[in-house]
């Protein structure tokens, strides 16, 4: 059960503060809905990639012979036969389209084929003769940083190192807790797995690529520079997207089955399988952190140091923004006078590691708020107290000497975290008719290994930090057109929909601005101006920014047209429900009626105020909002076993305005199940550079079963520099609910007399029973 | 090779052309729930597959005076929803319920799920020669081996199944057409065995052999239960499981007990000196702790499988607990 406000009557159907229904929702649950990996068309080809199966690797000799000699195979390309830039990537372009000589991971793509089957295509890879000389793999990102290997990449073995200085960094406190933390390396695990269908133009001069990815835009600029094109030849148009999380914001399949459709001149379609996916998308960034909190007797923290590693893997991806991220999250959503914070993005031969829900401030999460509790412990106060006395507030500053202006509820957060009742179930779940216990509400589930008398309960805070949208000076924007006739209003955007429920709000944006019922959504494409990413929480605020501001001026369009009709000032009409009224007369026009014969057409982009780079010491507003949430995870551990049930997440979260509150229900409540997997069994097992566990047999995604009852109060505090008041809820669920969780195995731990550290996640058996 | 139906080796099964599958080659298909995945991430290459889900072979489950037979090709699912054989040894339905994930179990058989290759990483990785491949190592003794065998063998790997530890409990014997025409009957605990240098393979079933049936004497009176530590609510490969049929009198004294383990060997792993321990004596905290105590002797602990004696040990206190006082 979700606990969310009660409905609100007095809102018009389907605007802004309603929850109606989603135009793609039907569809996905019939099963009609076509994801990228259902596209199809007559004649096309199917493409598949070979992969490298070594970490590191000189590439001696590639014979593709016997692979052109397999009927059915219509092309095998190479490094050889990209006709562009020979490499790509979001922040720096080092990755290459195919590997030029060297290999940096495994997966690493080095050929790919078209054929008239995907058996033929994988035959055709079998075929493929590559002649390696093993290289030894760099795989500990600390001798990256160390300097002594041999750099693995012409870029060099370190991809960011980033000072932070705040305040008097040799400040003491009374108090002081010091602490490692690890998090391991997760999955975003799409379901809808990677797929794109390429289009070439007659001529080969261009080619339209329908793909399931987060940012039409920056792929149409990767792929055009690799192949030559200027960016208008490369046309993009959204597929199906079934969950992103971040793996789609780097290319994957894109440029090769584009290469593969101009080559042949036919359309080309590929498709990943579960297993290659793995391997064909970036990761969050496996971390180590270490901190050391200062405090006074009371517990207010007087100065924070930490050390950040994060493992880049391969390849650049964004590892240099995650890695701000996560130092500029290091004091976490307290006030903290002194900081000091060094952080690295290392470059090894592990997979590459990029965006994931969170990014960056989820590795920083678990550090800090396992600091928090340690904190508490040592000032013998309660956990959500030590938060509590620590509260950040609007106007506190950031160790990177950034004030927060915007809204910071995060004393609120945890209050009404804390009113939010715990569960009334007694520890095992209450009984069944016939006396026994359902096995699924204690750990271990299916496998009836426990009884309550074995069960200690535990309860765990979690308070967390996140910047919304792009920082560091990167010019964030989105773009959006809405016209108006007849009572029609047709929305064009670029912006990803992927899975959010963005085009569920842009409509709901257009009916409360402009008064009418019927909104049709233009295709998602790169024929209109960039929408950014969807990415960064971001998207309601700039493509929502971006949708109400086109919205809005089609409104005054609108208002000039029925001034000029009935001799009235535009600035007198307003919206009132579907009518426009004169707010200083009798008039009332269906704006139906008033747009009929009209066509509007307004084009907007929406900019959010410039963000400046760090300077050397880390000092610098590098970022643009942020937004706050509490967690508190309620568990049932089996010390004897090991094993753990979560029973509920209480969460408050700093929302801004929920625009469509189911959909910010959704969120939080999907973000609390990633969140809950990083804490007890999500992670990608990497052994001398190979995945171990690539399939979700061996690498554990929480079931429905494995989620609790999720209470969830909304704080509703428009916050005044966002468009709409909203702010991003996507990434905050599933940052502190990590830490809960873990925090609560700890409290339960302790109670059965067991001090486990728990400083890495996620939580395995062996951490808890030995 | 991608195993589809429209490979060229695909067969259906006439008895009558037993040869088909006599070489290392070929496999026999049935559930195909173990077999496909393999095939597909090219770590079996497999030159056909000889389909054996509509021939002859039983799929039926029934009781014959004291004794049960169930047909190989009965699922996962139809033991599970048998009310007969449920209520008799609740511990076959409670094992493979546990197991996998309902659709797998409507589709799996019961004579693959005692056939299934190791769910060892390192075996599952085409790209690894690992010693049950035929290569000179184990690299999950040395390696990741957190989910492996307490075990000191050339390999670590673990018997997947959940239902073999209550079949060798229940001292089930599977019935075999050879491949040269004979029929033999075997205990399961023969069938499944520690792969050795020149049978690399968790089972002794020769090529072109085929499980006809599963039998095992009805259990009677004895109380039977399985339980399996898992780190998520469902569809996970035991960490470790604990199989107990026995047998109490109305003095509350064991007259037999049979315990095996999955999950820390890569057999049905019978806790030979717990069930010893037992035999003979009320069932009480006592007796209860000096078997679980006795669970985890004579395995060895790797570098990172530590934690599953803990487990092994806590499974077999708690299958017997609710077994006292009646």
């Amino acid at each position: 059960m979700t606990v969310i406000e009660e409905p609100r009557t007095t809102i018009r159907s389907g605007t802004i503060g309603d929850s109606p229904v989603r135009p793609d929702g039907v569809a996905k649950v019939q099963g009609t809905y076509a994801f990228s990996s259902d596209l199809h068309a007559d004649g096309c080809l199917f493409g598949a990639t070979l992969r490298s199966p070594h970490p590191h690797a000189r590439i001696v000799a590639i014979d593709l012979s016997a692979a052109w000699k397999l009927n059915g195979v219509e092309a095998v390309i190479t490094a050889e036969d990209v006709p562009g830039q020979l490499t790509y990537g979001l922040i720096a372009q080092d990755q290459p389209v195919f590997a030029v000589d060297v290999v940096r991971y495994v997966g690493e793509p080095i050929a790919a084929v078209a054929a008239i089957d995907p058996e033929t295509a994988r035959r055709a890879l079998d075929a493929i003769e590559v002649t390696y000389e093993v290289l030894t793999p760099l795989l500990d990102p600390e001798a990256a940083i160390a300097g002594g290997h041999d750099p693995i990449h012409p870029d060099g073995n370190l991809i960011r190192h980033q000072h932070i200085v705040h305040g008097d960094p040799s400040a003491t406190g009374a108090v002081v807790v010091e602490g490692t933390y690890e998090i391991g390396m997760q999955d975003q695990a799409f379901l809808g797995l990677e797929a794109a269908i390429a289009y070439p133009d007659p001529g080969a001069d261009g080619v339209e690529l329908h793909v399931a990815t987060q940012w039409l835009h920056e792929d149409q600029k990767q792929i055009a520079a690799c192949l030559g094109f200027a960016d208008e030849k490369v046309r993009m148009v959204l597929g199906g997207v079934g969950g992103a999380f971040g793996a789609r914001e780097d290319i994957s399949l894109q440029v090769h089955t584009c290469l593969l459709a101009l080559r042949l001149a036919r359309p080309v379609r590929m498709a990943y399988s579960r297993a290659e996916s793995f391997l064909g998308h970036v990761h969050r960034h496996p971390a180590t952190i270490w901190m050391r909190h200062h405090a006074d007797a009371d517990g207010r923290l007087v100065n924070v140091e930490a050390r950040f590693v994060f493992d880049g893997g391969a390849y650049a991806s964004t590892s240099s923004a995650v890695l701000v991220n996560g130092i500029t999250m290091a004091q976490g959503p307290y006030a903290c006078p002194n900081g000091m914070v060094d952080g690295y993005a290392a470059r090894t031969n592990h997979l590459p590691c990029g965006a994931m829900r969170g990014f960056g401030a989820v590795q920083a999460c678990f550090a800090y708020e396992s600091q928090m509790d340690k904190l508490a412990a040592a000032c013998g106060v309660e956990p959500a107290e030590i938060r509590l006395r620590n509260a950040m507030k609007t106007g506190d500053t950031l160790f990177t000497g950034q004030p927060v202006l915007n809204v910071a509820p995060v004393e609120d957060c945890i209050r009404e975290t804390m009113a939010l009742p715990l569960p009334d179930e007694p520890v095992g779940g209450t009984p069944l008719s016939d006396g026994s216990q359902d096995a699924m509400k204690l750990p271990g589930g299916a496998g009836r290994t426990a009884d309550a008398g074995d069960i200690v309960r535990g309860i765990g805070w979690g308070v967390s930090i996140k910047n919304l949208m792009y920082s560091e000076n990167f010019d964030d924007y989105s773009t959006a057109r809405c016209r108006l006739a007849d009572g029609v209003a047709t929305l064009k955007f670029a912006t990803a929909e992927v899975g959010q429920g963005f085009i569920t709000i842009a409509a709901q944006i257009a009916r409360s601005i402009l008064g009418v019922d019927e909104v049709e959504l233009d295709q998602i494409d790169t024929h209109i101006g960039s929408a950014g990413s969807t990415s960064a929480s971001r998207q309601t605020w700039m493509s929502g920014g971006a949708v109400d501001a086109a919205c809005r001026a089609a409104r005054e369009r609108l208002f000039e047209a029925v001034g000029t009709a009935h001799g009235i000032e535009p600035i007198r009409l307003m919206i009132e429900g579907t009518d426009v009224i004169d707010t200083a007369g009798d008039l009332r026009i269906p704006v139906v009626e008033a747009s009929s014969g009209l066509t509007i057409d307004e084009t907007i982009e929406y900019h959010h105020p410039p963000t400046e780079d760090l300077d050397e010491n880390g000092q610098g507003n590098c970022h643009t909002a942020f937004a706050f949430v509490a967690h508190r995870a309620v568990v049932d551990v089996d010390p004897e076993l090991g094993l753990v049930k979560v029973v509920q997440i209480a969460t408050a979260q700093d929302v801004g305005n929920a625009l469509n509150p189911l959909s910010v229900v959704g969120q939080i409540e999907g973000g609390i199940a990633q969140g809950l997997g990083l804490a007890v069994m999500e992670e990608i097992i990497q052994i001398d550079g190979v995945i171990r566990n690539g399939n979700f047999t061996d690498y554990l995604l929480p079931t429905f079963l494995d989620m609790p009852p999720v209470l969830a109060t909304l704080i509703e505090q428009p916050d005044p520099h966002a468009p709409l008041g909203a702010k991003g809820v996507g990434e905050p669920p599933c940052i502190s609910s990590t830490p809960a969780v873990v925090a609560a195995i700890r409290d339960a731990l302790r109670q059965a007399g067991i001090d486990a550290p728990l400083d890495r996640v996620p939580v395995r058996p062996a951490d808890i029973c030995l | 090779m991608t195993l589809s139906p429209v490979t060229s080796g695909y067969t259906r099964w006439d008895q009558s052309d037993r040869r088909l599958v006599s070489s290392d080659e070929t496999e026999w298909f049935a559930g195909g729930t173990d077999l496909i995945p393999l095939a597909r991430s090219g770590v079996l290459d497999l030159d056909s597959v000889v389909d054996i889900k509509s021939s002859h072979l039983e799929r039926t489950v029934q009781r014959i005076d004291d004794r049960w037979r169930i047909g190989a090709l009965a699922t996962l699912s139809d033991l599970a929803e048998h009310e007969e054989l449920t209520a008799t040894v609740p511990a076959i339905a409670q094992a493979v319920s546990q197991s996998a994930t309902l659709q797998i179990r409507h589709r799996a058989t019961v004579a693959g799920n005692l056939l299934q290759r190791p769910r060892c990483s390192y075996f599952r990785d085409p790209s690894i020669s690992c010693w049950m491949k035929g290569g000179s190592d184990c690299p999950a003794r040395d390696g990741r081996n957190e989910h492996h065998a307490l075990i000191d063998e050339p390999c670590v790997a673990t018997q997947p199944s959940d239902l073999a530890s209550v079949l060798v409990a229940l001292d089930a014997d599977v019935n075999i057409d050879g491949h040269d025409g004979s029929e033999r009957t075997v205990p399961v605990a023969e069938l499944l065995q520690r792969p050795v240098a020149d049978r690399r393979s968790l089972h002794t079933l020769e090529s072109g052999d085929v499980i006809t049936s599963l039998e095992f004497t009805d259990p009677g009176t004895s109380r039977s239960t399985y339980l399996k530590a898992m780190n998520r609510a469902v569809w996970q490969f035991a960490l470790v499981g604990v199989a107990a049929i026995v047998d109490i009198d109305d003095r509350h004294t064991v007259v037999s007990a049979s315990l095996v383990a999955s999950g820390v060997d890569s057999v049905p792993r019978r806790l030979t000196t717990s069930s010893e321990t037992l035999t003979g004596r009320e069932l009480t905290a006592s007796s209860i702790a000096s078997a679980a105590d006795a669970a985890a002797d004579g395995l060895t602990e790797l570098s990172e499988n530590g934690y599953k004696t803990a487990l092994l040990r806590g499974l077999v206190q708690r299958s017997l607990e609710p077994m006292r006082g009646g």
